[in-house]
């Protein structure tokens, strides 16, 4: 499809040509930064080095109701309460993106979740390519890249400091592209040169990496490890590495109320927690904090590539980033992969 | 000789001991200004230990976890840890002490005299690109920081964490062995406080339902906390659910104001909650006040006086019955 080009001073009237639907987009709130619903484009920031804030939310929120009931004349009444408004997300990173296209997999998979799907289909991705990847990045390991396509509708490359080329890649990027009229001109060759040298300049800056070879084997010959106990004994056992997961989709079903009126949703839950795995009788599985690293690694490097194709992990680096004790999930597998070679 | 040199010769020794378990300490992290946890069960390994302002762990949050180093409660039995604390940090270990929750009998302490750590965030700002594994020591009031094969020194004030700003005790309360030299204790003064407590209500009110509104609840503020031990905890309850799943600002202010209340006069500052929260919530404000309400209510500081009694273990007829109704 089509590359276009956006000048930078233009980028308002571009975001306010995305009328009728929500905007999502990074903000700086408090000295923090965020995707957040905005109503106004002068607050969108682009080029944050932090950019820790999750994303998934947009098709994934951690509270979704499923089903509301009250008391009415004729008995309990069930409201469906699902308001999933159409939203265009901008600004979003391309591992991001990626991270939809593996949760989509999922929930499109055995059964489809309806409302995963209805929220993603009202969905529209605009990306930002990345060009300064930061020290925990490791994108091009799992098949990724700082100008990945996967999963977008539009990607934005900055080409110098007054332009963007913006990158068309399915019909409802070019629906976007049309409404915003003459805001956009056609990108030249020079242009298109100039977003290809960006990406292989972002890609060059990556200095993190792992080694996935035979990992969906090499994981389950390992179970029985006693690295996992290593592993382990270090982690602390909180949710920040699920929670802040682009690709961590995890829920419990929870009731809420009374006899009179209450609901029942779902919430993100976390393999990293003792409770995950508790049965009623109190015997718990994975009652180490190694079984459950265990779990996670096997989770996201064997049973979902074997199950759905992909690897269910994107190199954005938040797990590592935020760990409170440094669990690096890199050198885990590079453990890992030691422990079997021994 | 340098402070990890110190260390590891002190640590090789203690290792040796058969009454010994294992050594809770710092290594190299796994890329740039990253420090990690480490447990070591042998006086070769020693080695990898290390000690600098990067150390920002307080480890003896290890103490309590349900399994304890290397070893189930069970395997180590009667044998000793030893562990590596700062000023904050050992006076979690004279709190757990008193009220019963690890006796200090159990541990070899490793104490440091901490020149005060650097707050992570603030570094990797300053240094975005550094990967290879980066060092920082301190000169005079400077931070002499080596990474990516150059050396630069910004001032301490500049990337010290904010909890060793204010800090009165960066000398262990508690130890065995002393790293480094004395350091007086100073008086606090909470002059920290004051921005927070000379806001009305409603300002309070709209602060806190922001930050709190914030909160994912991955509990590791929960999880970093030393404090924060107890077995069954009214978080995981689910009959009665004491506080719902759902992730909205009610439940998560009754979450945060009951953790903060809990740590009421146990809270030894070491800063961890307010460090590992991937949303920022400035916890510590919070703590800070609970602590200046029991410093000026009953004249106690958590952890400092080995000897002490848990605040809430005791009773004095001149104790300040405000607020009882």
């Amino acid at each position: 499809m089509d590359t276009l080009r956006l000048t930078k001073d233009k980028l308002n009237d571009f975001l306010k040509s995305i009328s009728d639907v929500q905007l999502m987009a990074p903000i700086v709130k408090n000295g923090r930064t965020s995707f957040e619903i905005i109503e106004n484009p002068d607050a969108v920031e682009l080029n944050l080095d932090d950019y820790t804030a999750t994303i998934k939310k947009a098709a994934f929120p951690q509270n979704e109701t499923l089903f509301a009931y009250c008391s009415g004349k004729n008995g309990s009444e069930i409201k469906d309460v699902q308001e999933m408004p159409k939203t265009v997300v901008f600004g979003i990173r391309p591992c991001d993106a990626k991270a939809f296209v593996i949760l989509d997999s999922l929930f499109k998979g055995d059964y489809e979740d309806p409302y995963y799907l209805k929220r993603r289909e009202a969905t529209v991705l605009i990306g930002h390519s990345c060009s300064e990847p930061t020290n925990r990045c490791f994108c091009p390991s799992v098949g990724g890249s700082p100008a990945g396509q996967e999963g977008l509708d539009l990607l934005f490359t900055d080409i110098s400091d007054s332009a963007y080329a913006v990158e068309v890649l399915t019909d409802q990027g070019k629906a976007i592209i049309d409404s915003a009229g003459d805001v956009l001109t056609k990108a030249d060759e020079a242009d298109k040169v100039k977003c290809d040298e960006a990406a292989k300049a972002a890609l060059n800056k990556i200095r993190r990496s792992v080694n996935l070879e035979n990992i969906h084997e090499l994981l389950p010959s390992a179970f029985n490890s006693d690295v996992w106990k290593e592993i382990g004994n270090k982690c602390i056992g909180c949710g920040i590495c699920t929670y802040n997961c682009p690709t961590c989709h995890c829920f419990d079903i929870q009731d809420e109320g009374c006899s009179a009126a209450g609901r029942r949703l779902r919430v993100w839950d976390g393999c990293m927690y003792p409770e995950f795995t508790v049965h009623a009788s109190g015997e718990n599985p994975r009652k180490d904090r190694g079984d459950r690293i265990r779990n996670r690694m096997l989770h996201k490097f064997s049973f979902y590539p074997q199950n759905l194709g992909y690897v269910a992990c994107v190199g954005c680096g938040r797990c590592i980033e935020l760990c409170p004790v440094n669990e690096d999930l890199i050198e885990i597998l590079n453990k890992v992969r030691e422990a079997v070679n021994e | 000789m340098d402070a990890t040199k110190q260390l590891r010769e002190a640590a090789e020794e203690i290792l040796a001991r058969e009454d010994v378990a294992c050594l809770i300490g710092y290594e190299q992290g796994s890329y740039g200004f990253r420090v990690q946890p480490c447990i070591l069960t042998d006086p070769g390994q020693t080695d990898r230990l290390i000690i600098s302002p990067l150390c920002v762990n307080n480890l003896t949050n290890y103490l309590t976890l349900e399994q304890i180093g290397p070893l189930t409660k069970e395997a180590i039995g009667e044998q000793k840890i030893a562990i590596v604390v700062k000023g904050c940090d050992s006076r979690a270990i004279t709190v757990l002490n008193a009220e019963n929750g690890f006796s200090r009998d159990r541990l070899v302490i490793i104490g440091v005299s901490s020149p005060g750590v650097v707050d992570i965030s603030k570094i990797e700002a300053r240094f975005p690109n550094a990967v290879s594994p980066a060092e920082v020591t301190v000169k005079e009031n400077n931070f002499v920081i080596s990474c990516e094969g150059e050396t630069s020194s910004i001032p301490q004030n500049e990337l010290l964490a904010s909890k060793c700003q204010r800090c009165k005790n960066a000398m262990p309360t508690v130890y065995d062995v002393l790293i480094g030299e004395e350091q007086p204790a100073k008086e606090d003064v909470f002059e920290d406080v004051a921005a927070a407590e000379a806001q009305n209500i409603e300002e309070k009110a709209a602060k806190w339902q922001e930050e709190f509104s914030r909160c994912i609840r991955c509990y590791a503020c929960r999880n970093a906390c030393p404090l924060c031990y107890c077995s069954d905890c009214m978080l995981d309850r689910l009959r009665p659910q004491f506080i719902r799943r759902s992730v909205t600002a009610v439940d998560n202010s009754l979450f945060h104001i009951t953790r903060a209340f809990h740590l009421a006069g146990r809270c030894i500052e070491c800063g961890e909650c307010e460090r590992v929260c991937p949303q920022s919530i400035p916890l510590m404000d919070l703590n800070r006040k609970l602590a200046k309400d029991v410093k000026e209510l009953f004249d106690y500081e958590a952890g400092i006086d080995p000897e002490a009694k848990p605040l809430f273990g005791t009773f004095k007829t001149e104790d300040s019955d405000e607020g009882i109704l």
